[in-house]
């Protein structure tokens, strides 16, 4: 949050929290002066604007009230070119955050109509921006005039500003004939940018299209067109953000590679050039530069980011790593999926012999194996766990491209250190508006990297008027039969009523305890924004899939809150915070909303969502009515021991006037109905005794079992809410002499649910048995 | 017990009184008998506990199965008289495939003999048969009745030869024109040509075969030859007593060749600017086949057709990759890219399929054997799936060429891009071998034949590039044919070879020497396939009349008359748009796109096209595109909601032809050139401006009059 400053503040007037759905324009040329017109839902007059844009927002009157709010915005002269965050803040809360583009460019909006060559909008001056949207199969057609020999770069700036649009650019001569197309651009994610020789002089129409004609929510583009200058390709990809570096910018149209420093975590092109500048990663780690033209092996510090780039075709980049035997190593590159590296990294470990020992980035998901791609996977940065061998004190560590490709743009960042149990958090919340008394969710995201325990979520220093609850992420187990997955955790955050309105910056962590005692903690990254994107059709049953969603984790943001005004109602579920059930059992969530809106329609729909919940059903019964109902949840025998959160919410309103209104979260403690105590013994009588859970009152019966040839042991039943067992054994005199472990088996009924029809068994419990002479 | 061998075999078994054995004497008795073939124990789980290779392809096999399965029960030792191999096929004993031989049958005294001398498998470096010999190369009837026996010759490895006249295995591709019966007697039925496949012990050889017409009268009238296609086709009718039919009219060849290059019929405009224009018909034909392959449709119309052929669908790819896929198959045909670079391309793509679209060649079938199979079946037109169970019964194609060509595909591996739905093409380090199915035995890549230049195949790396350099060198004898024949057939209807995707000795061209002019000219024109289309269309073979003559008229294959094929899906479509004036709305793309230049068959689907047999694109086989008849079509066509809407468009054809205030002449000529590419004749004017002044509504009877073109052959056929 410390990249967003408040700008300018306002009285606050509505209640429901303001949502951001478009900018008008998305851009402007910096020292100029504009009328920026956000539009959206929930827009008081006199809202907050909250951005790092440095420029002047002066407020003016709006024509549609609530869905539009005009500004006079007068932007600095010497603002860098780039994307600024731009959202809003009312007394409902937060806005989501839009992206708004600065660059040196004058600007101008599409002018519709423009759907075919024959009525192409014609553009006069260059350089240009044009703000456009595609609206579903749409195609805009400019026409522009060029000079024999003339070099112009045409750009569309799109996904990575959060337009859901993935655009295609075509230029046509003037008799029709394609000259050009380009679709996604090396560097620049699926936008896509040309640097087109006009072959002589005269008219030409570019065409910008959706590369799928997919219809999108978010629907804009800027054509950029003008004489610039642009690289492809930076050097090294992120350095420590307290040390100085110099980052090299070569490819594109640079005549040679040039030097800048990094700002603000961003490259920029010297000059006064309308490139957006490229991210840069900030770390807190030691970091280096590959040695270049040393004939002595290099060697990768432990803990340390070694910055490489394989700089042609089929070069390998080999490291010594130094290890020890049978400790457990991580190997982890950042290339291609930062979005500025083309480097498709290969990673393998050799041992001292040249075998191979491990490698990641040349194998697909297990799920994707002969089988059709899932629509929502996509390849990340390779890693890779391994365990020294025997006898090793050094391995190799080696970089390829996976395709054997090379070149300035292949950069990569590596690192090895010592890998225990661990795991990393990310939220894809982006924001949170907790309305007083009321709650609101946070969701995160877990990737497991060798630990798969139990994981607790939370929220560090938070203050005294907001409780967590929730955030229960349980072990996952790995084995590929039982795979288990647990990724995902949901934390409600509930702001006591009468909590005072204002901002925060939440910071969650995930908390785990190693097998060793050892705590760890890792702090979640939230996405900055997040545009959906509208997936594909196809894919083997031709429903239509989703795509990830564009997310700005550049803008370094954790989770920006704000405790807002009440919302329509509260949802109130009449249980404690932490409930027990036996496996097999059912439980009932009784609910109410409790409306603070007179005359609403009270919702009688309620959704659970049960994150790292297994083998259980829950739903809403059939005492469904108007503001009130039952969930109930239905576990089996087969459900197993653990713990999980119960997150309920409903829907108020409809469409675009909707809110969802949640309960604090529950957390379900799925236990097992009784214990059999380990026996005592004596003479040839076990007796011991039976811990019932509370609600558990069936007869057990309990069935020794492995036991030593000449010895009998009857199966005893402790009757209903019995707590003791004692088992006569007998023994021949063949039986053996001395100590033997035997089972008891016990077995029971459960009380309802699957009652009566599938034995309700608990593990074997060992016990000894003394045979004496 | 060697001096009883003369007194149970006829001398001609004995040849040099050598040993029987089991791969020269008793495999081809176990052949010739049945005992191998499908419905018996050469089926792929036998027969009630007996298995044999299919068709005696695996004589080792077959050995041990005779000799040592049920612990040697077939194979009596101490008296091998008594031997079930002898009991089963002579009803000794019950036998559920019947009787295959008498006791005293010749066939029985070899086995028996084999037996008796020690039961021997034999040398493979003697007794395989290398090469059949037939009696004749061509085999040429005056006329239908008459009879000849055909002699087959077998040549052994070690140089022997033995007639095997008897075993030998003869059949006709068409029975009705020639049949043989278990004697290798051929006895012609009626006029026409077929093809003799002579098969024996895993060799086989193909006699082309030819009934004149007995008609008597014919006179060669020699017809203008444009180019060497004419001449070699001229040369065969000729030899055929078969009159090619003189040319198409103008107006028929631009609807014709329209249809063909460019997927779409004339406009009213531009087929009254070609009939207008002066000129001898063969120059100006030329001229406006240059001008159609200008056409960007021309790309269209070729993308559609390379599009089912590599199964560009999004249900494999994808939206995006579909468009991306297309967008590549488009530059390669608008580029007029060599052939065999465009083969190349998509062979040894890598890389991300959005950033490499080639790539998405291999995300359809995804593994070594689906990749291999398509492969050779695309662009070789052999089709190798028979030999993925056992060796190819009718070809020379083994089993283990089947997995040795898989595994030049061993290492393609797939992972997710990184971009949602894209895949990245990679070769794997692990996991990247081909293995035998009944051995075990890792399979090392070997091209399916050898040829000249072929370049060694490494051991590591990227197997595939070898592989498409061989694939792809134009001394491969499938690869150009295979083409050449496939493009042929897109304008005739059907291959000089026919089916196009598979070739083989037993499936043999109609005029090979058409085929191999052909082929040898688009090799030596750099895989040009521009050139290859221009030296078809422009040929008169091509331009020809559908109508034929009383000496053409039962010719189907020689290509003496054009014959009339139903639009496509698409073409049919377009056409209506066309025909009607009324504008391409289809979902998910721009309005004005036209059928032809979907991308693939999610977009309108379960609508009319697939109704008329547009492909799903789930095979790589032409097949999958149909162009049948069906009721459900012909019910669309007269009732259904498409033609309907296409006719009554506000701003179509009719509405503006009406409200322009043409004469009736005027809007039934307009029709009749929109629908089918030609003016009325006198008749169907006549009648035309009858039924139009019939009505009230001068616009409902243009719709009907319209509506009644659009449901005639004139407008769903190409002729």
């Amino acid at each position: 949050m410390t990249r967003i400053a408040i700008l300018f503040l306002a009285s606050l007037a509505s209640a429901a929290p303001p949502v951001l759905t478009s900018l008008e324009p998305w851009g402007a040329q910096r020292g100029k002066a504009l009328t920026l017109t956000l539009k959206g839902q929930y827009l008081p007059e006199g809202a907050k604007i909250v951005s790092t844009l440095p420029a002047v927002f002066t407020p003016l009157a709006s024509e549609a009230a609530g869905k539009t709010l005009p500004y006079l915005v007068e932007i600095k002269p010497d603002t860098p070119v780039g994307l600024y965050p731009v959202r809003i803040q009312s007394p409902g809360g937060i806005s989501n955050i839009l992206l708004f583009s600065v660059g040196t460019f004058p600007e101008m909006k599409e002018k519709e109509g423009n759907d075919s060559a024959e009525t192409a909008q014609k553009l006069s001056q260059t350089p240009l921006i044009v703000n456009g949207t595609l609206k579903s199969a749409d195609r805009d057609f400019y026409e522009v005039y060029g000079k024999a020999g003339e070099k112009r770069v045409f750009e569309i700036e799109a996904r990575r500003m959060g337009s859901a649009i993935d655009p295609s650019l075509r230029i046509y001569d003037s008799a029709g004939k394609l000259l050009t197309r380009v679709e996604d651009t090396a560097g620049l994610g699926v936008d896509c940018r040309v640097e087109f020789t006009f072959p002589k002089e005269g008219t030409y129409k570019v065409e910008v299209r959706e590369a799928r004609f997919s219809d999108q929510a978010s629907n804009f583009y800027r054509l950029k067109m003008g004489s610039y200058a642009y690289a492809t390709a930076v050097y090294p990809l992120g350095w420590n953000r307290l040390k100085d570096v110099d980052v090299e910018l070569s490819g594109g149209n640079l005549p040679a590679p040039v030097t800048v420093k990094p700002l603000d975590g961003m490259v920029h092109l010297p000059g006064s050039t309308a490139s957006l500048p490229f991210p840069f990663v900030q770390s807190d780690l030691p970091e280096m530069l590959e040695p270049v033209n040393d004939a002595r092996p290099r060697y990768l510090p432990a803990n340390t980011v070694m910055n490489g780039r394989i700089r042609k075709a089929g070069e390998i980049d080999r490291y010594s790593f130094s290890v020890q035997e049978g400790k457990t190593y991580l190997v982890e590159a950042e290339a291609r999926a930062g979005g500025v590296s083309q480097l498709d990294a290969l990673l393998t470990v050799y041992g001292i012999n040249g075998d191979r020992i491990e490698s990641a980035g040349d194998k697909p998901p297990k799920q994707a194996v002969n089988a059709f791609i899932v629509a929502g996977d996509y390849s990340r940065d390779p890693y890779l766990v391994f365990e020294a061998p025997k006898g090793a004190t050094q391995v190799t560590v080696a970089v390829e491209d996976l395709n054997g490709a090379g070149g300035a743009a292949h950069a990569y960042r590596l690192i090895a250190r010592e890998q225990k149990p661990d795991f990393e958090v990310s939220l894809s919340t982006p924001y949170v508006n907790i309305p007083s008394g009321g709650t609101a969710i946070a969701v995160v995201n877990v990737e497991r990297r060798g630990y798969n325990g139990d994981i607790r979520l939370t929220v560090k220093d938070l203050p005294k008027d907001i409780a967590v609850a929730g955030g229960t992420i349980p072990a996952e187990i790995p084995d590929i039969d039982t795979r288990q997955v647990s990724r995902r955790g949901v934390l409600t955050l509930t702001a006591k009523a009468g909590a005072p309105a204002r901002t925060l910056d939440l910071t969650v962590i995930g908390e785990a305890k190693l097998e060793d005692g050892t705590r760890i903690e890792r702090r979640a990254l939230g996405p900055g924004m997040q545009t959906n994107i509208r997936g594909s059709f196809g894919f083997v049953d031709s429903s239509r899939r989703a795509i990830r969603p564009f997310e700005a984790t550049w803008l370094g943001l954790a989770l920006p809150a704000m405790v807002g005004t009440e919302s329509n109602g509260v949802l109130e579920v009449k249980v404690p915070g932490r409930v027990r059930i036996i496996q097999g059992m059912r439980y009932d969530f009784p609910w109410t909303f409790v409306s603070k809106t007179p005359g609403m329609q009270l919702p009688s729909v309620v959704t659970p969502d049960t994150p790292g919940g297994r083998d259980l059903r829950i739903s809403d019964g059939n005492k469904r009515q108007p503001g009130k109902g039952l969930m109930t949840m239905n576990t089996t025998i087969g459900t197993p021991t653990g713990t999980f959160d119960v997150i309920l919410s409903t829907r108020t309103g409809m469409g675009m006037n909707d809110e969802v209104v949640y309960a604090p979260a529950i957390t379900v403690d799925v236990v097992q109905g009784y214990d059999v105590g380990v026996p005592k013994q004596d003479g040839l009588k076990l007796f011991g005794t039976i811990r019932r859970e509370d609600g558990f009152s069936a007869p057990v019966t309990i069935t020794p079992d492995a036991l030593p040839l000449g010895v009998v042991c009857p199966s005893v039943e402790v009757g209903e809410n019995g707590t003791q067992y004692a088992i006569e054994c007998q023994a021949s005199k063949e039986a053996p002499v001395g100590e033997h472990m035997i089972l008891l088996n016990a077995a029971s009924i459960l009380p309802q649910g699957e009652k009566g029809k599938v034995p309700y068994k608990i593990a074997p419990v060992e016990a000894k048995l003394r045979i004496g002479k | 017990m060697r001096f009883l061998v003369p007194l149970l075999v006829t001398p001609a078994l004995l040849v040099g009184a050598e040993p029987l054995t089991f791969l020269k004497d008793v495999m081809p008795v176990i052949n010739k008998a049945g005992c191998t073939s499908g419905p018996c124990h050469g089926a792929a789980k036998g027969k009630n506990g007996f298995k044999l290779s299919l068709r005696g392809y695996d004589p080792e096999f077959d050995y041990e199965a005779l000799l040592y399965d049920l612990s040697g029960r077939r194979f009596n030792r101490a008296d091998p008289a008594r031997s079930l191999m002898l009991a089963k096929p002579t009803m000794e004993v019950p036998h559920g495939g019947g009787l295959r031989f008498e006791k005293d049958s010749r066939y029985y005294k070899i086995i028996l003999e084999w037996l008796r001398t020690g039961a021997q498998f034999g040398d493979p470096a003697k007794d395989k048969v290398v090469k059949l010999e037939v009696s004749k190369s061509e085999f040429f009837f005056e006329k239908p009745g008459a009879k000849e026996k055909i002699r087959t010759t077998a040549h052994y490895a070690d140089g022997s030869t033995r007639d095997v006249t008897a075993e030998a295995s003869v059949t006709s591709n068409t029975p009705d024109i020639a049949e043989v019966n278990a004697e290798s007697v051929i006895e012609t039925k009626r006029k026409g040509e077929a093809a003799l496949l002579v098969r024996y012990e895993g060799k086989f050889v193909t006699v082309p075969l030819t009934v004149l017409n007995p008609k008597q009268g014919f006179t060669w009238a020699a017809l203008p030859q444009y180019n060497y296609v004419d001449q070699l086709i001229d040369a065969k009718l000729k030899k055929l007593h078969i009159q090619p039919s003189g040319l198409a009219s103008d107006a028929e060849f631009l609807r014709r060749v329209s249809l063909d290059l460019v997927g779409v019929p004339p406009t009213p405009k531009e087929l009254r600017a070609f009939l207008a224009e002066p000129g001898d018909a063969r120059t100006k034909r030329a001229r406006a086949i240059d001008a159609l392959m200008k056409r960007a449709s021309f790309v269209d119309h070729w993308t559609v057709k390379w599009g089912d052929l590599l199964q560009n669908s999004r249900r494999y790819l994808g939206d995006k990759a579909t468009w991306g896929f297309r967008e590549w198959i488009r530059d390669s045909i608008a580029s007029n890219k060599p052939y065999d670079k465009m083969v190349r391309e998509l062979l040894t793509s890598r890389g991300s399929a959005y950033e490499n679209p080639a790539a998405n060649y291999y995300r359809v079938m995804r593994e070594p054997k689906l990749s291999m199979e398509k492969t050779s079946q695309v662009f070789l037109g052999v089709r190798m799936v028979c030999a993925q169970c056992h060796d190819h019964p009718f070809e020379q194609w083994t089993q283990n060429q089947y997995y040795q060509l898989s595994a030049f595909f061993a290492a393609v591996g797939l992972k997710p891009g990184y971009e949602t739905g894209d895949e990245i093409l990679y070769l794997k380090r692990d996991d990247n071998i081909v293995k035998h199915p009944k051995t075990g035995r890792t399979m090392e890549p070997q091209y399916l034949i050898a040829s000249i230049g072929a370049p060694p195949i490494p051991q590591g790396g990227d197997r595939r590039e070898a592989l498409a350099e061989w694939l792809t060198s134009k001394n491969n004898p499938f690869f150009a044919k295979a083409i050449v024949n496939r493009m042929w057939s897109y304008f005739f209807g059907k291959g000089i070879i026919d089916p196009v995707d598979d070739i083989r000795a037993s499936n043999p061209p109609v005029n090979e020497a058409l085929l191999t002019a052909l082929t040898k000219d688009f090799v030596e024109r750099g895989f040009d396939l521009h050139h290859l289309i221009r030296t078809i269309v422009n040929s008169r073979a091509y331009q020809a009349s559908i109508d034929a003559n009383e000496w053409n008229e039962e010719d189907h294959i020689n290509f003496s008359h054009q014959a009339p094929r139903r639009l496509s899906a698409e073409q049919l479509q377009d056409a209506l748009f066309i025909a009607t004036g009324s504008r391409p709305k289809f979902p998910e793309v721009p309005e004005d796109t036209m059928a032809q230049q979907l991308p693939d068959p999610h977009i309108g689907k379960d609508g009319f096209l697939d109704l008329f047999g547009r492909p799903q694109r789930e095979s790589a086989c032409e097949c999958e595109r149909r162009t049948d008849l069906s009721l459900p079509q012909a019910l669309n066509l007269v009732n259904g909601g498409d033609i309907a809407t296409a006719i009554g468009d506000p701003k179509g054809a009719i509405a503006k032809l009406i409200t322009s205030g043409v004469t009736d002449r005027q809007l039934i000529e307009e029709l009749y050139l929109g629908a089918l590419s030609r003016v009325p004749s006198p008749a169907e004017y006549d009648h035309a401006v009858t039924f139009l002044k019939k009505g009230d509504s001068r616009a409902a009877r243009a719709q009907d009059l319209l509506w009644a073109l659009v449901n005639s052959k004139g407008f769903l056929f190409n002729r």
